[in-house]
């Protein structure tokens, strides 16, 4: 496969050019600078507050969200808040920093945090959660599944933000690419309705290339997913021939990625992630994840339409990116002696 | 032994064809040199940057032994680069590790070689790229395939040149001989006027007797006038009314045929249009709700309809204006029709612009035809008609693959600037050649809706035009003005190479129709002739079901060209016996009412397609097309023409035939 058929497919470094401004071509909004915010509305000589709830302290995503505003050179008075991985946290602060900071706009990180501060988009009406502020999320994976929206269209309320996941097809096209498969083993958890959903997407990729799916849930206890015995499933996988294991965004798989990712390694069975957290941290082979420097642009590109357009976030679309990053962990490929092809050395971004 | 007309045409054939062997081997000398380098230095970039790229691998940890995807990265950049023979990694040690393409029978053939080095700069091996030295014969001959056509079309230009001047010389020394023959014979002794040509040594003699008899008549008449007899002066003017003798005689038919460069030149400036013309119209709806098949048939569809709808009244206005005055104005308003379809900015503009230039067309076409008939009568007007449509067909058949030409290289619109350019010489021609208006006194009324209506109950005639004069021309106007170029643009093909395949027809029919002519005439079976042109263009039409693929294309269209060429002749034929079977003026009627009928078929056949090859596809509407003639001609055939009393030659109704308007 070569680089064209590749960028058709949406592969590609493109997420990697977007330094700073969101060209159009990517079907984000188009960016939008002082002069469009003169014609949008009244010229503000105040900088807009924005007050930025992080999950695991300052990452790419925020960067990101930050420098849009820099480089669109719209003044902003960031005040930041790290919940330090306990979502529990964001109640205290709201009631601390929002009589004083007064923000226009709330940024949140991933799902507990927004849920946190919008709640689902059922709650009741009497429920403690921000309704007057606008709320735009980043690096939440299913917002409908979550209730934070009905649609990806509207969430009909003042909340909008930037889903970062890859569609499943174009994954699985990837990694076909890197390596022919005919069995992908995938490891999930079963009471994840994301998970789910996108083995069944798996499957009817695979159906349509002669390939099988060997999907194995994580063990329960009661309604909670455990680790037990995940290197075993590992094992097991590769030993019922699988090609390639393939590691979905699933929340609590990402917390036991350090026992997976070594155990696939021991195992000599390839690994094919779809969040940048697992190539990076988990010892995992390839993945075509989403910037998340570009997620940041992303969420960052719906708060200027909020703030400067004054486009109410019902009125703005949940979105993903178009265009995503192929990350290959040479280190493993190098151990596994599974080598990419020449050409994805294109436009890959190796990790040495 | 060679004639004056043989020996100039071998003379333009020579010249042309050494002349155009030259400028071929001149431009394959001057695309080596200069193609070949290019190539060369193509492939040195693209091998520098696969060494790169192989080069990165090494520095981000991939071994040299283990690299992967080598020969499918190398097939990626063949299909990208088709004149690369072959493209190849080979190791230091110089064995082949990875490779895309087959050298064999290129050894020599230019090469490029750029080394692979590791991070540390030792050298792993070479990326080597082996230029195919065919490729660049095949970007020549593609150019030179152009270059053939352009000489091709050019030689029958030129011989069409040739042939209004020789011909016209020919055909009027034997019309001078002809003129004073018959004159002798119907005992008048008039003076001809005109040049005679070749045939001056012929006439020369009768000239001086009847110029002396004359000047004997004057000196006699003189001598009477002088002696006051009264008695013979009244008998040598009952003698020169009787004989016309000291008269002159006007010469007719040179006149008649006069209109011929100035038509030539203004079909050709339509003719260049075919190849593009559904090409260019889709690409101006692009962006509007039309669907892209109906916005190519649309202006077809109008200019047809027009075509055919103005055909009788301009008969009569055409009359009224004079023929010069109405073919100067048709070929002013044609040309600012091509001119405003050339830069016209909407679709909407683009159809009234070929409207305005399919009006401009008919008055052209009308007055012309009216100039013939106006300064021509009896034999001479059948002669003088054949070498009218033969302009026309010659017109058809140079005009599409120089439009393709044009419209490949400089664009559509040029190629609409350069019809409008055409159609100002012809006009500029028109005017050099034609006459002054000749406004001819009691000259034959019109044909009116009435005698269109009279001629409608003419026994046979309608089985006739709607089982085989409609579907022939409805059937040849779908497929080689919208059906045929719009599924060789979809296969690809270029508009010169579209306007090749519109030769197609045209050179059958020039070929073919006064053979045909003649065997109808032979085995006196003109009924049979046109039943069985049907059957073989239609079922051409209908093989398409089997396999819509060019090779069918191509049998449509020959059997196309065959089977009118079966049936035209015959078909004229057959209408000519019934007009004259009806006698007087009916017989105008039927004429026009069959002109009509034909026409609409060229209208009918476009838009029907347009609409068929949207909801149907390409494949099963020329199919149901070619059913729709067979159909026609299966009624024609259970209908059964009653035999006419005068049985015309098809052979000669062959003359008048043959036109693709």
């Amino acid at each position: 496969m070569d680089r064209r058929s590749l960028l058709a497919l949406g592969l590609g470094a493109g997420a990697a050019g977007l330094a700073g401004r969101l060209p159009g071509a990517h079907g984000q909004p188009a960016p939008t600078g002082p002069a469009a915010s003169g014609s949008a509305a009244a010229p503000r000589a105040e900088p807009f507050r924005v007050l930025m709830l992080t999950f695991r302290g300052d990452t790419d995503v925020e960067r990101g969200f930050r420098d849009y505003f820099a480089a669109n050179e719209i003044k902003v008075e960031f005040l930041t808040r790290d919940v330090e991985r306990d979502a529990g946290r964001v109640k205290p602060i709201l009631a601390e920093v929002l009589p004083s900071f007064k923000p226009d706009l709330i940024y949140t990180y991933g799902t507990p945090n927004t849920l946190a501060v919008a709640g689902p988009y059922d709650a009741p009406p009497d429920a403690p959660f921000v309704r007057d502020i606008p709320v735009v999320f980043a690096l939440v994976a299913a917002p409908v599944q979550v209730k934070i929206a009905p649609s990806l269209a509207s969430s009909g309320r003042n909340v909008t933000g930037a889903v970062h996941v890859v569609p499943t097809d174009v994954q699985m096209r990837a990694m076909q690419s890197y390596k022919a498969f005919h069995k992908v083993g995938v490891i999930y958890s079963p009471n994840e309705r994301n998970s789910v959903a996108i083995i069944e997407e798996m499957q009817a990729f695979c159906a349509g290339i002669n390939a099988s799916v060997i999907a194995q849930p994580l063990t329960m206890v009661g309604s909670r997913p455990t680790g037990d015995g995940v290197e075993d499933f590992v094992r097991n996988l590769k030993a019922q021939g699988a090609d390639w294991l393939y590691l979905p965004a699933d929340t609590f798989l990402a917390t036991i990625f350090d026992r997976v990712g070594p155990a696939a390694l021991a195992a000599g069975l390839p690994t094919f992630g779809a969040t940048e957290f697992f190539l990076r941290e988990g010892l995992g082979l390839v993945g075509l994840v989403s910037r998340y420097y570009s997620v940041g642009q992303l969420a960052a590109s719906k708060a200027v339409e909020v703030l400067v357009q004054r486009v109410p976030p019902r009125d703005i679309p949940i979105e993903t990116l178009r265009r995503f990053a192929l990350i290959i962990n040479m280190n493993i490929a190098k151990q596994l002696g599974v080598y990419p092809p020449i050409a994805m050395l294109n436009y890959a971004e190796v990790i040495t | 032994m060679i004639g004056l007309r043989g020996g100039i045409t071998i003379a333009i054939v020579l010249i042309l064809c050494s002349a155009l062997a030259f400028i071929g081997w001149g431009a394959e000398r001057a695309a080596h040199r200069t193609i070949a380098p290019e190539i060369l230095a193509k492939a040195n970039t693209v091998a520098r940057s696969a060494a790169d790229l192989l080069g990165r691998a090494g520095t981000v940890g991939v071994p040299f032994d283990r690299l992967v995807g080598v020969s499918d990265y190398f097939d990626s950049l063949r299909a990208a680069n088709p004149d690369f023979a072959q493209i190849s990694l080979v190791s230091a040690a110089g064995a082949e590790l990875a490779s895309a393409g087959d050298a064999t029978g290129f050894e020599g053939a230019p090469q490029a070689r750029v080394p692979v080095a590791d991070p540390s700069g030792r050298r792993l091996g070479d990326v080597v790229i082996l230029v195919d030295p065919t490729a660049v014969t095949a970007q020549v001959g593609a150019v030179l395939v152009d270059v053939a056509f352009i000489g091709v079309v050019s030689l029958l230009v030129a011989l069409e040149l040739v042939a209004l001047v020789v011909g016209s010389r020919g055909i009027g020394a034997l019309m001078a001989v002809e003129r004073r023959l018959k004159a002798l014979g119907r005992g008048m002794l008039a003076r001809h006027e005109g040049d005679p040509g070749a045939a001056g040594s012929l006439v020369g003699p009768i000239d001086r007797q009847v110029d002396a008899l004359a000047e004997r008549h004057a000196a006699i008449r003189a001598a009477a006038e002088a002696r006051g007899d009264a008695a013979a002066l009244a008998r040598l003017a009952d003698l020169e009314t009787r004989t016309g003798l000291g008269r002159v005689q006007a010469a007719e038919s040179e006149a008649a045929i006069a209109v011929r460069p100035a038509l030539f030149l203004f079909m050709l400036a339509e003719e260049l249009t075919r190849p593009f013309l559904p090409r260019f119209a889709q690409s101006i709806a692009g962006g509007s709700a039309l669907s892209p098949d109906f916005a190519a048939s649309l202006p077809i569809v109008a200019f047809m309809a027009v075509v055919a709808l103005c055909q009788v009244p301009f008969a009569g206005i055409s009359e009224r204006l004079g023929r010069r005055p109405g073919f100067v104005f048709g070929a002013l308003l044609a040309a600012t029709g091509y001119a405003l379809s050339a830069v016209s900015p909407s679709y909407g503009l683009f159809v009234g612009a070929r409207v305005a230039t399919a009006v401009g067309y008919a008055l052209v076409f009308v007055s012309s035809q009216g100039h013939v008939v106006d300064f021509s009568a009896g034999a001479a007007r059948s002669a003088a008609l054949a070498v009218f449509v033969r302009a026309i067909m010659v017109a058809s058949l140079c005009g599409p693959p120089i439009g393709g030409v044009i419209a490949d290289r400089l664009g559509a619109p040029a190629a609409f600037m350069a019809s409008a350019g055409l159609a100002l010489v012809a006009l500029v021609v028109a005017l050099l050649t034609l006459p002054k208006t000749v406004r001819r006194a009691g000259a034959a009324a019109g044909v009116g809706l009435a005698d269109l209506k009279d001629a409608a109950r003419a026994p046979g005639l309608m089985a006739l035009l709607f089982g085989c004069a409609f579907p022939a021309k409805f059937l040849f106007a779908a497929l080689c003005f919208l059906l045929v170029p719009l599924e060789l643009q979809r296969l690809g093909y270029t508009s010169a190479a579209i306007g090749r395949f519109q030769m197609i027809y045209p050179i059958i029919m020039v070929l073919a129709v006064p053979f045909f002519a003649a065997m109808a005439d032979r085995f006196d079976a003109r009924g049979g002739f046109v039943v069985a042109g049907a059957l073989v263009s239609g079922l051409g039409a209908m093989a398409m079901v089997l396999n819509p693929s060019i090779a069918f294309i191509v049998v449509a269209l020959v059997a196309l060209g065959y089977g009118q060429a079966l049936s035209i002749a015959s078909q004229s034929a057959l209408v000519a016996d019934t007009a004259s079977a009806l006698g007087g003026g009916r017989a105008a009627g039927v004429l026009g009412l069959f002109r009509l009928v034909e026409r609409s078929g060229n209208a009918a056949g476009p838009a029907s397609a347009g609409f068929l090859m949207a909801t149907i596809g390409f494949a099963a509407a020329t199919t149901l097309i070619g059913a729709v003639v067979v159909a026609g001609a299966a009624l024609f055939a259970l209908s059964g023409l009653r035999t006419a009393h005068h049985p015309r030659r098809a052979s000669s109704a062959a003359a008048s035939e043959g036109s693709s308007a």
